[in-house]
């Protein structure tokens, strides 16, 4: 593998890791704003 | 020089994004939207929110399902040919275990923070789309089109139950709409665009019953999306601001679809009446709606017919 293919492979893990945490970030705030209205409701 | 060539680059976040079909699941959204505002009772926004994101989430599941099945067959058509799986830019495991966990999830959060009826019939939607209609009936019926406008008629109705939470006539007759709209909007495409579908063996309507019938066909659906199109306005479900938006609007649909039927297609044919006819039944979808919900606002009109 060249390096430029290791660079490629590096770029897209780390921007398929980014997207997982803010779909994470976003799971927990939308947990809590559920949990939020449930108890209001 | 050889690892070069058998080099495929990773896959990146926004193959998964292409495999949600993010264009579909803009109808999707609004349709579902509309569903959810137009019903009657009140859901607490943060619940409707969720309940639209589930929907979503789950048209993009279904998408991802359809994309991974379907994989071979894209590679063989020009319009697909560029997906993620064809273009080899993802495995096609990675595809499917992402359509399953999107279908899961949105199911589950739907049932949990919203109610379990719309979470079953989301539940049904998906399996309709990604089973029913992707594996079994799409590569075996020129019907296709029709069966597939079922998955795509839900929407409004998981809306609607999210905020009900039964079924009534009027999230039937908001199925019905789109089911019936669908055909002729699609056939409109396919008689105008040089579609691969023969060559990659699927049985599309105007290859398999030809264009004179596809065109009759197109009318018949369009009449029969009048009158259902009217319906809720006559069952007392909306008020005249919907129903007088619903005449007409359908009236304009009927009437781009006679010259569609009565012509046939010559030689170097620009299709002018089918590329109308399209892009008319996209704002027809998008006002229609957008007219029941506006009907209900102004009016008040909250008759769970």
């Amino acid at each position: 593998m060249t390096p430029d293919e290791q660079d490629a492979i590096k770029r897209a893990r780390r921007g398929r890791n980014r997207a997982l945490a803010l779909v994470l970030l976003g799971l927990v705030v939308l947990f809590y704003a559920i949990a939020w209205a449930k108890i209001a409701g | 020089m050889e690892s070069a060539r058998s080099f495929s680059p990773p896959s990146e976040w926004r193959d998964y994004y292409a495999l949600t079909k993010p264009r579909v699941m803009s109808l999707v959204v609004f349709t579902g939207l509309c569903g959810l505002l137009a019903a009657p009772g009140h859901i607490n926004p943060v619940l409707g929110f969720t309940a639209v994101l589930c929907i979503a989430l789950g048209a993009g599941g279904a998408g991802a399902l359809n994309q991974w099945w379907e994989a071979d067959l894209d590679a063989r058509m020009k319009r697909t040919a560029q997906r993620p799986l064809p273009q080899g830019r993802m495995r096609t495991t990675d595809a499917r275990d992402f359509g399953i966990a999107l279908a899961v999830g949105s199911v589950a959060i739907m049932g949990l923070a919203v109610n379990w009826l719309s979470a079953a019939v989301l539940a049904i939607s998906i399996l309709y789309y990604a089973v029913v209609y992707t594996i079994w009936l799409k590569p075996r019926t020129p019907q296709n089109i029709v069966i597939g406008g079922g998955a795509g008629a839900f929407p409004p109705l998981i809306g609607w139950i999210a905020v009900t939470g039964h079924v009534t006539l009027m999230p039937v007759l908001l199925f019905a709409i789109i089911f019936m709209w669908t055909p002729p909007h699609f056939w409109a495409l396919a008689l105008f665009v040089q579609s691969d579908y023969a060559k990659a063996g699927i049985p599309m309507m105007p290859v398999v019953a030809g264009e004179r019938s596809t065109r009759r066909q197109i009318l018949v659906y369009a009449i029969i999306l009048l009158v259902v199109s009217v319906a809720p306005w006559w069952i007392g479900g909306a008020g005249a601001i919907y129903g007088v938006a619903a005449l007409a609007l359908s009236a304009v649909f009927v009437a781009l679809c006679v010259p569609v039927a009565l012509r046939r297609t010559a030689e170097s044919d620009k299709m002018k009446p089918e590329k109308r006819l399209f892009a008319y039944s996209l704002l027809y979808l998008f006002a229609l709606f957008a007219a029941l919900v506006v009907d209900h606002v102004v009016l008040g009109q909250g008759i769970a017919a």
